[in-house]
C-alpha cells in the first residue's frame, strides 16, 4: 500500500513537474526517487510507468482542451507515423528517460550508501 | 542482485538515459528536439491546446495609450476599435502575431536570408542569394531616410510594439507548432520588418529576369528571333487603358527565322545563371496571373458601382493573407487584407472607396557590366574613367544554433549589388532596391475619402509596379498602373549594358501623369489581368517586353461588355467562369487544319478521331468536363513541336526547352501556314507546314490523353480528375497542406489553375459601394497559423467552389450580432 502511495506521489509529482518546468523533469524526479528509495528489480518499471502515467494525464488534460487526436495525426504524419504512434512514442518517451534515471540514481545511491556503511562499519 | 549485476545494470541505465537526453535536447539528423515536441503539455501538443480563441480575454500592452476592443467575428476577423491609429495597429500587430507569428518569422527572414538559422544548411543556398540581392540592405538604407516622427514610422514602430508585446507574454504553451518542429524559438520583432515585407513582395512580383530569358532565346536563335519571341509590344492588345476599342486587336507581325546563336549572349548567359540562380524554363502552361476589374454604375443592376479584387500569388498555409478590420472614429475604418507584418490594409475597402491590385509586370531590372580594379578583390569600379569605391557588407550567414555556415563578402555600386561570376562582373539596377517609400502610400489608400484622394496617395508609390484599381460610392471607377518605370536612354532595357559609361544609366522614370490610366471610362467598366497596360499606338515608350498573353484580359473584358446589368452575384461568378479566351482562339485552328487536310487527302484518324472531340468541346473549363485535358495535350504537343528551335540541345532526348513564348505569339506564327519556324527540324526528312504541325500534335495528344487516362468514354477525362490545387504549409509538411483540391478553371481562365498547382487567386473580393457598402471575400485557407484549429482550413471548401463569405462590416462593437461574435479580447495599457 505504501509503495503504492509513493508511486502515485512520483507519478503526481512527474506530471507537475512537466508542467511547470517541461520535459527534462521527469528524468530529475525519477532521479530523486531512485535515490530516496532502495533499488530493486522493480525499480524501472515503477518508474517506466510513472513516466507514462504521468505524461498520459497531461495527454488527457490536453485533449480536454482541444483537438489532440488530429494534432497526433498531423505531427505524427510528419515523423512519417500514425498517429496512434506518436502516442505512443510520447508514452514510452517519459517511460525510458523514468526508468533509466530512476535505475542509475538507485544504483549510484545504493553504492553510496554501501560505501557509507562500509566506512561506518 | 549481485553486485556485478547491479554494476551492469547501472551502466546500461546511463547509456540509455545518456542517450535519450541527447535527442530530448538535441537534433538528431532530421528530429529535430524530441523533448519540447513531445512534451504533452507544452510540447507540439500544446498545439491543440492553444488552437481555439478564447470567449473573451483581457490582456495587456504596455504601450497602449487607451484601451482597445478586439472582437473577432465567426470567420476569425477581428474588429479592432481603438481611439488613436498608433493603438489600432499596436492592436493588429498583436492579433496578427497570435495567429500567424511563425509566418512572420519566415517572412522577415526570407528578406534577410536568415532561413538557414531556422532550417539549417538546407537553407544556405537561398539565403546567399537572397542576400546577394540586398533586399534588407535597402529596406534599412529607406528605413533611415524616414522621417522617425512620420506616422509610417510611428505605425511601423507601434505594430512591433503589439507583436512583442504578444511574444513577451507567450508561455510555453503558446508556442507555435512550427518552432517545437525546428527545436526554435521566436526571435523579436523589429520595425523594419515591415518595409522587408514589402521588398519581399517586391521580389516575389518583379524579380523575373526576363533580360535573361532573352539572352537565353538569343543564344540559340539570334537576335532578331529574340525579339520577335519575346516582343515589346504583346501581338494581341487589349490594353488596361482602354484604347476605344472593346474587342481586342490582333497585330500579327512577321516573325522571323531563326538566326546564327549570338555566342556572346551564351557567354552572358552561363555567367548570369552562376549569379541569379537558375532561370525556369518558362512556360505558358504554368502562367498564372491576378485579374481585378470594376463596373460604373450605369452598367450594375442596382445603380452602384461594383469592384472585383483576385490577386493570384503562391498558394500557402496559412495564406499570405490576414483579414483585418481597423477603426478608429473620426480617422479610419478601413477593412481587407494585410501581410503580416503590415500595419494597414493592403487589399480592401473603407467607408468610401474599394481597391485592389495586379500585378503590372514592367520591366523594372538592368544589368550593367563594370570594369573593377581587382577581379578577385576589387575595391573600386570605373565610371566615366573615374574609379569610385565599392561599398563592401560582410555577410556572416550562420545556421541552427548559431553555427557560422559562410562568410560572403557583397559589393554594391551605385546602380545596386554587384554579381560576380566566371569572370563577369554585373551589377544590377532594380526599383524594389530604390528607396521606396510603399507603406506611406499604402498607409493613405486606407484613409482615402474618394477615387481621387486614392490616386493622389498612391503617386509615391514605386515597387512593385501595381495595376490599382478602385471605385467610391459616387460611382467613380479609375484604373492606373502604378509605380517607377525606368526610362532608359536608347528606350530598350533587356540589353546588358556597359556600366563604364554613366550615359548608359536610367535617366529618370515615367511622371505619372504618364502612367496608363483610366477613370469614368465611356465604356463603363475597366479591367486588368496583368497584359500589357497601354496600347503602343498612344504611348509606344518602352514599358517591358513578353508581356503575359492576354486571355484573361480578353475573357474579363467580354463578359463585362456583354452584361449591361451586372450583379455582385455575377462579379462573384465571372471570378471563377469557366470560360477561355486561349480555347476559343487556338480550337478552330486545329479543326481547320483537319478539313483543309482532309479536302486535300487522307488524314491520320487520330487526329480525325482528336478533332471530333475538340469539335464537341463547349470550350468550358468546368469541374466535370471532358475535353478540355485533350485540348491542353494538344497545345503542349504544338509547342513542343513548334518551338523546337528553342531546345537546349536537340541531339538529346531529354532535351529541355530554354524557353517557351507567349501564347499571343505562337497565336501570331498561326497566320503564317508557311514559316520556316513550323518544320519541326528533328524530323530531317520533312518540311513540315502550319497544318501538319497542328494535325500532328493533335494526334499525338489524343494517343497521350488515351494512355494516360483511358478512352474518353471511361469517365478519366473528368477536368477536375487531373488538375488540382495544391496548397503547402510553409515548411512544404504534407500532412499540415491541402492537396489535391478539385477546382475549376485552366491555363488562360480567370481563375487559371496551371502547373503543380501551387499559385491561384489568394484572395477574391467584390464590393457594391452603394448607400452603405456592401462587400465578400474568400481567401485559401484561413485566419489561424495552427494546423489544428478549426480556423486553420476553414475557408478552403467554399475558395474552391468559388462561393464568397459575406463581410460583416460594423462601424461600431454594438453593431456585432452576439450569434457572430465568436470571441472579444480586451487590450489595455499598463496599469
Amino acid at each position: 500500500m505504501k509503495s503504492l502511495v509513493l508511486w502515485l506521489v512520483m507519478l503526481t509529482v512527474i506530471a507537475l513537474a512537466t508542467a511547470a518546468l517541461g520535459w527534462w523533469a521527469v528524468p530529475v524526479v525519477a532521479a530523486i526517487w531512485g535515490l530516496a528509495t532502495p533499488l530493486t528489480r522493480g525499480t524501472w518499471w515503477r518508474a517506466a510507468l510513472a513516466g507514462s502515467g504521468a505524461w498520459a494525464l497531461l495527454l488527457f488534460f490536453t485533449a480536454t482542451q482541444g483537438p489532440a487526436g488530429e494534432l497526433a495525426s498531423k505531427v505524427g504524419a510528419v515523423f512519417a507515423l500514425p498517429g496512434f504512434a506518436f502516442v505512443i512514442l510520447t508514452l514510452l518517451f517519459p517511460a525510458v528517460m523514468a526508468a533509466s534515471a530512476a535505475e542509475l540514481a538507485g544504483a549510484l545511491g545504493g553504492a553510496w550508501r554501501t560505501r557509507r556503511d562500509r566506512a561506518e562499519a | 542482485m549481485s553486485d556485478r549485476s547491479k554494476a551492469i545494470r547501472a551502466v546500461l541505465a546511463a547509456v540509455v538515459l545518456a542517450a535519450v537526453l541527447h535527442v530530448g535536447a538535441r537534433r538528431v539528423g532530421p528530429l529535430p528536439p524530441l523533448g519540447n515536441v513531445l512534451d504533452p503539455f507544452s510540447g507540439a501538443w500544446s498545439a491543440a491546446a492553444t488552437a481555439e480563441l478564447a470567449d473573451r480575454e483581457a490582456l495587456t500592452i504596455p504601450q497602449l495609450d487607451g484601451p482597445v476592443e478586439v472582437l473577432f467575428d465567426d470567420r476569425g476577423v477581428p474588429h479592432i476599435f481603438a481611439t488613436t491609429s498608433d493603438d489600432a495597429v499596436r492592436a493588429l500587430g498583436f492579433v496578427v502575431a497570435r495567429d500567424r507569428l511563425f509566418q512572420m518569422e519566415m517572412n522577415w527572414r526570407s528578406t534577410a536570408g536568415r532561413i538557414s538559422e531556422l532550417v539549417g544548411d538546407a537553407a544556405l543556398g537561398f539565403d546567399r542569394r537572397m542576400r546577394r540581392l540586398g533586399l534588407a540592405r535597402s529596406a534599412e538604407r529607406s528605413y533611415v531616410q524616414m522621417d522617425p516622427n512620420s506616422p509610417v514610422v510611428r505605425e511601423a514602430i507601434a505594430y512591433a510594439e503589439g507583436v512583442n508585446a504578444f511574444i513577451d507574454g507567450l508561455d510555453r504553451r503558446g508556442v507555435p507548432l512550427e518552432y517545437r518542429l525546428l527545436g526554435a524559438e521566436p526571435s523579436r520583432w523589429e520595425p523594419i520588418y515591415t518595409l522587408y515585407q514589402l521588398k519581399l513582395m517586391g521580389w516575389n512580383l518583379t524579380y523575373f529576369l526576363g533580360d535573361l530569358q532573352r539572352l537565353r532565346v538569343a543564344a540559340i536563335v539570334g537576335e532578331e528571333a529574340a525579339d520577335a519571341l519575346l516582343p515589346v509590344n504583346s501581338p494581341i492588345q487589349q490594353p488596361i487603358q482602354p484604347n476605344g476599342s472593346r474587342t481586342p486587336r490582333f497585330d500579327f507581325g512577321p516573325i522571323p527565322p531563326p538566326g546564327r546563336p549570338n555566342l556572346a549572349a551564351a557567354e552572358w548567359l552561363s555567367a548570369l545563371e552562376l549569379a541569379v540562380g537558375p532561370l525556369p524554363p518558362g512556360s505558358e502552361s504554368t502562367v498564372i496571373g491576378s485579374n481585378n476589374w470594376a463596373v460604373a454604375p450605369e452598367r450594375t443592376a442596382d445603380g452602384y458601382a461594383l469592384l472585383s479584387g483576385d490577386p493570384h500569388l503562391g498558394l500557402t498555409l496559412p495564406s499570405i493573407w490576414y483579414e483585418a478590420h481597423l477603426v478608429v472614429p473620426g480617422e479610419l475604418d478601413a477593412y481587407g487584407v494585410t501581410f503580416p507584418s503590415v500595419p494597414m490594409i493592403v487589399i480592401g475597402m473603407n467607408r468610401d472607396v474599394a481597391w485592389s491590385f495586379t500585378n503590372t509586370g514592367a520591366d523594372v531590372i538592368d544589368f550593367y557590366e563594370e570594369e573593377l580594379d581587382d577581379t578577385t578583390r576589387p575595391t573600386s569600379y570605373r565610371v566615366d574613367g573615374e574609379w569610385r569605391p565599392l561599398e563592401q557588407k560582410v555577410e556572416e550567414i550562420r545556421g541552427q544554433g548559431g553555427r557560422l555556415l559562410a562568410l560572403d563578402t557583397l559589393y554594391f555600386t551605385h546602380r545596386g549589388p554587384l554579381l560576380m561570376e566566371e569572370g563577369r562582373r554585373v551589377s544590377m539596377r532594380w526599383t524594389v532596391l530604390e528607396n521606396t517609400p510603399e507603406v506611406d502610400a499604402l498607409r493613405l489608400t486606407n484613409r482615402a475619402a474618394s477615387v481621387e484622394d486614392w490616386l493622389d496617395g498612391m503617386q509615391t508609390f514605386v515597387a512593385p509596379a501595381q495595376n490599382g484599381i478602385v471605385a467610391d460610392r459616387a460611382g467613380t471607377i479609375a484604373i492606373r498602373s502604378t509605380g517607377h518605370f525606368p526610362l532608359h536612354p536608347d528606350g530598350r532595357g533587356f540589353e546588358i549594358k556597359d556600366g563604364r559609361d554613366s550615359s548608359n544609366d536610367w535617366v529618370g522614370f515615367w511622371p505619372v501623369e504618364r502612367y496608363p490610366f483610366a477613370i469614368r471610362p465611356a465604356q463603363g467598366y475597366l479591367a486588368s489581368a496583368n497584359q500589357q497596360p497601354i496600347d503602343p499606338g498612344v504611348d509606344s515608350t518602352y514599358l517591358g517586353f513578353n508581356w503575359y498573353s492576354p486571355w484573361r484580359a480578353m475573357r474579363i473584358n467580354a463578359l463585362l461588355a456583354a452584361d449591361s446589368a451586372v450583379t455582385p452575384e455575377s462579379m462573384r461568378r465571372f471570378q471563377t467562369d469557366p470560360g477561355n479566351a486561349r480555347a476559343d482562339f487556338f480550337v478552330p485552328y486545329f479543326l481547320e487544319a483537319v478539313v483543309r487536310a482532309g479536302n486535300a487527302g487522307p488524314v491520320d484518324e487520330r487526329a480525325k478521331q482528336a478533332a471530333g472531340l475538340l469539335a464537341d468541346w463547349d470550350r468550358l473549363y468546368t469541374k466535370h468536363n471532358e475535353r478540355a485535358v485533350l485540348f491542353e495535350a494538344a497545345m503542349a504537343n504544338l509547342a513542343e513541336r513548334t518551338w523546337d528551335e528553342l531546345l537546349e540541345d536537340p541531339d538529346v532526348d531529354s532535351n529541355r526547352r530554354v524557353f517557351t513564348p507567349a501564347g499571343s505569339v505562337l497565336a501570331g506564327l498561326l497566320q503564317h501556314p508557311t514559316n520556316v519556324w513550323w518544320d519541326d527540324r528533328r524530323t530531317t526528312d520533312l518540311v513540315e507546314d502550319r497544318d501538319s504541325i497542328l494535325i500532328a500534335s493533335l494526334a499525338e495528344a489524343l494517343d497521350e490523353v488515351v494512355e494516360e487516362h483511358g478512352d474518353p468514354s471511361e469517365g478519366g477525362w473528368r477536368w477536375d480528375g487531373i488538375r488540382h490545387a495544391n496548397i503547402y504549409h510553409l515548411m512544404g509538411l504534407s500532412s499540415l497542406s491541402a492537396l489535391d483540391l478539385r477546382l475549376q478553371g485552366g491555363s488562360g481562365n480567370l481563375n487559371p489553375s496551371s502547373g503543380r498547382g501551387t499559385f491561384g487567386a489568394s484572395w477574391r473580393m467584390v464590393v457594391q459601394l452603394g448607400p452603405e457598402i456592401e462587400a465578400w471575400s474568400i481567401y485559401p485557407g484561413g485566419q489561424s497559423g495552427n494546423p489544428v484549429s478549426s480556423r486553420y482550413l476553414d475557408r478552403i471548401e467554399k475558395w474552391t467552389k468559388g462561393e464568397l463569405d459575406p463581410i460583416l462590416f460594423p462601424r461600431s462593437t454594438q453593431e456585432i450580432e452576439d450569434s457572430r461574435a465568436a470571441s472579444v479580447l480586451e487590450l489595455n495599457p499598463e496599469r
